[in-house]
């Protein structure tokens, strides 16, 4: 290899210099890996570093609640006479485990207990721990951190919350009576099917739609109905669909139209985000893959699966549940030609691409 | 008295022992942030010969006394020489409250004549100490050359010099050399209705110095040579090769807020195992000593990392010396090589698209203006010199 300035034929001086040393002429990093190959010299490898993690015997955060109040996190001892229904040591707040009425002069309480003057309306939970929980959310009122703190006390849920602003949104009943939601300025956004809320007015929501405060999903609800649980295995992520009579699409690839992630996603990337190989397989789905057609029929549960044009069919299994057994009846590929109408106790396993999903229906 | 902050740094700081080097290195200089800015004295060294009668003259005219009424501090002061066939002083320091007599425009034109005036001018006065020199030399003509060591004499009294190409009728290859020589830099006026902007960027600059073409005290070790002494990004020469010993070197003016680079070439007959030590710097009481380590160890020399700074810096020497040659070859793959370098030195971003378009420029004034205005901030990032107008 010669010097591109002065022909120099160039040897490991040059190199070591990094520098012609005929005529100073200074390498760039592509003549030094090019030299470094003809004069069979190694390729520099930074030393590896071993990552300080044990994989068998991870460290756990240790059990704690917080006070609503101070939002100290309560651990050990502190935590055991808050659950016996003792204030709390820091601030002095009564524990809501004690058995007593809340305090009346506790303001900064979260009041869920809706007074029957406000009009609520239900909404599934779809990520924590308490998943597929049924809530009841004020309508007309700020909505935030504070309240829902009080209707998801499960500790599994403090990080979930600590997202959520003081004031998030506010829910409204449309001029067509269906349900509205309002982004109230809220720090990490108001998310509907993915689109963030934005402005004073009130977007409309549909029943089946995944609201997402950040982290948290959830959705609207009719007030009694059969819905299906849909779990994506791998990330353990699930979320409950109410069902009604009109046809609801259920995308289950990456992204949205709007080429945002999709809420099942996002949630499942969360969840995987400590293992990069199953967030590989993960993203073996494709950004616009296959879709599920919902609806109440009859006894049961009309589905058709379809998938886009280019895109392959996924593999169909259709069983029957019966307490904890599952029977496994069929295996099948549903494509948009065929539609099934299945009774409710059934259970739809899906795989596609190193990825399952198992949708349950329920009356 | 607060000192600057000297660096210098080799390209790679470890090398091949009992084997001679060439080798890429750098010097920056940056001044405390307390330093004050210094008074200004501006010495306006002005063309009156006949293609300078009528617009010429009275753009003269508004544009030094926009200086006097607009732009002085109470602390600063101007003279003027004017030159045609031979030279004259046309006002001796004045300050704020002074006036300036009208031009009279005529006859030929005579560079010699002017840079002599301005030497016997400068030497006849008392030297104020502690006060920032700026002479600005206008033409709008090619006349009689200077003699090169008279221009190159001019910071010995504390001042540089700048040149404005006015029209058509100047050349600027001729009139950047001019600056070069003097520590300073050249100015582009393609119409008369430029020089009073180019009389406001100067004065602008010469408002903001805090250094006043300071000498860089070298001393080179026994073996080693350091050649092609260059100031960066404007690429301004300022000596060929040191050898074995002391030296001193004029710099230009350094500026508030700024990074002084020079870029070198280093040559060491054998570099011996352990520190070497190849040259030490050093400027208003501020010390910096150019080591290198010797080193048997192979795996350890091909491995030791580019000092991506050094790199910029001499990349940007080369490039701006091949703008003001006019070699676009040598030029573009300089910018090229720097381009590459901005993947692990955001700084080479900014001075890459800098000097992208001043060879883009139509004209070689306009190439060597922007030369002259580009300027390092304290982290090592370009920006150009603005013209900012404070009164307007």
């Amino acid at each position: 290899m010669k010097c591109q300035n002065c022909d120099k034929i160039l040897d490991k001086g040059d190199l070591g210099a990094s520098t012609c040393q005929g005529c100073g002429d200074v390498f760039d990093q592509t003549q030094i890996m090019e030299l470094r190959d003809e004069l069979n010299i190694e390729a520099y490898k930074p030393p590896e570093i071993t990552v300080p993690v044990n994989k068998d015997d991870p460290l756990l955060p240790p059990e704690s609640e917080q006070c609503g109040d101070c939002f100290a996190d309560l651990m050990d001892a502190d935590l055991e006479s808050w659950r016996n229904g003792n204030e709390c040591p820091y601030c002095g707040a009564s524990s809501p485990h004690s058995e007593g009425p809340p305090s009346s002069t506790d303001s900064e309480s979260p009041d869920t207990s809706n007074p029957s003057k406000q009009p609520v309306h239900p909404f599934i939970v779809n990520s924590g721990p308490s998943m597929g929980k049924e809530i009841q959310l004020p309508i007309g009122v700020e909505l935030g951190r504070k309240f829902l703190r009080g209707v998801l006390s499960d500790t599994g849920y403090h990080q979930l919350l600590s997202t959520i602003s003081g004031e998030h949104l506010r829910l409204h009943t449309m001029e067509d009576g269906s349900l509205g939601v309002e982004d109230l300025g809220s720090k990490n956004g108001t998310y509907l099917n993915g689109d963030r809320i934005v402005g004073p007015l009130p977007r409309s929501m549909q029943y089946g739609d995944a609201l997402s405060l950040h982290d948290l999903c959830l959705t609207p609800s009719p007030l009694s109905s059969p819905k299906v649980l849909i779990h994506h295995q791998q990330s353990g992520v699930s979320w409950n669909l109410p069902l009604t009579e009109t046809k609801q699409t259920v995308h289950l690839g990456r992204w949205t139209e709007t080429e945002r992630r999709t809420p099942w996603y996002r949630m499942a990337q969360l969840h995987l985000a400590k293992d990069l190989n199953q967030l590989d397989d993960l993203d073996a789905i494709s950004r616009r893959h296959f879709f599920m057609d919902l609806m109440l029929d009859g006894d049961g549960v009309g589905i058709q699966f379809w998938h886009e044009t280019d895109k392959e069919p996924c593999d169909v299994q259709i069983g029957t549940v019966t307490g904890d057994t599952e029977v496994h009846q069929t295996s099948t590929v549903l494509d948009a030609a065929v539609r099934r109408v299945i009774p409710f106790g059934s259970k739809v396993t899906v795989k596609m691409r190193k990825n399952t999903f198992s949708i349950l229906t329920t009356e | 008295m607060s000192r600057p902050t000297l660096t210098a740094s080799l390209l790679k700081d470890v090398a091949a022992s009992n084997s001679p080097l060439k080798a890429k290195g750098a010097l920056t200089i940056v001044a405390s942030p307390n330093e004050n800015t210094l008074p200004l004295d501006l010495l306006l060294v002005l063309d009156v010969s006949g293609s300078m009668s009528g617009q010429g003259e009275s753009v003269l005219q508004d544009s030094t006394v926009h200086i006097l009424n607009n732009l002085m501090r109470p602390e600063d002061r101007i003279a003027i020489i004017t030159f045609n066939s031979g030279a004259q002083v046309h006002t001796a320091w004045t300050d704020v409250h002074g006036t300036v007599a009208p031009f009279q425009a005529s006859g030929g034109t005579n560079f010699g004549s002017a840079i002599n005036e301005v030497l016997a001018f400068l030497g006849s006065q008392d030297q104020q100490g502690n006060r920032a020199g700026v002479a600005l030399f206008l033409s709008d003509g090619h006349g009689n050359k200077a003699s090169d060591d008279n221009v190159r004499s001019i910071p010995d009294f504390g001042f540089t010099m700048h040149t404005i190409g006015v029209t058509n009728g100047a050349k600027p290859e001729h009139l950047e050399h001019m600056a070069e020589l003097a520590k300073g830099y050249y100015y582009d006026a393609p119409t008369f209705n430029d020089v009073k902007k180019a009389f406001q960027s100067i004065f602008n600059y010469g408002k903001t110095i805090v250094y006043a073409a300071p000498d860089l005290e070298v001393t080179v070790s026994d073996g080693v040579v350091l050649e092609n002494l260059t100031q960066t990004p404007q690429g301004l020469a300022l000596a060929n090769s040191l050898d074995a010993g002391a030296h001193s070197v004029s710099l230009s003016h350094m500026v508030k807020d700024t990074r002084m680079e020079i870029s070198f070439d280093v040559s060491v007959d054998t570099v011996n195992d352990g520190v070497n030590s190849l040259a030490t710097f050093s400027l208003q009481g501020a010390t910096a000593v150019l080591n290198v380590r010797g080193t048997n160890d192979e795996t350890e020399l091909y491995n030791a990392p580019l000092n991506t700074d050094v790199t910029m810096i001499a990349h940007s020497a080369d490039a701006a010396t091949a703008i003001k040659r006019g070699d676009d070859v040598a030029a573009t793959r300089a910018i090229t090589r720097m381009e590459k370098l901005a993947k692990t030195n955001p700084n080479a971003g900014t001075r890459t698209t800098i000097l992208q378009d001043a060879t883009k420029a139509t004209t070689i004034g306009e190439k060597m203006e922007t030369l002259g205005k580009m300027q390092s901030d304290t982290s090592g990032k370009t920006t150009l010199r603005g013209d900012e107008d404070d009164d307007d």
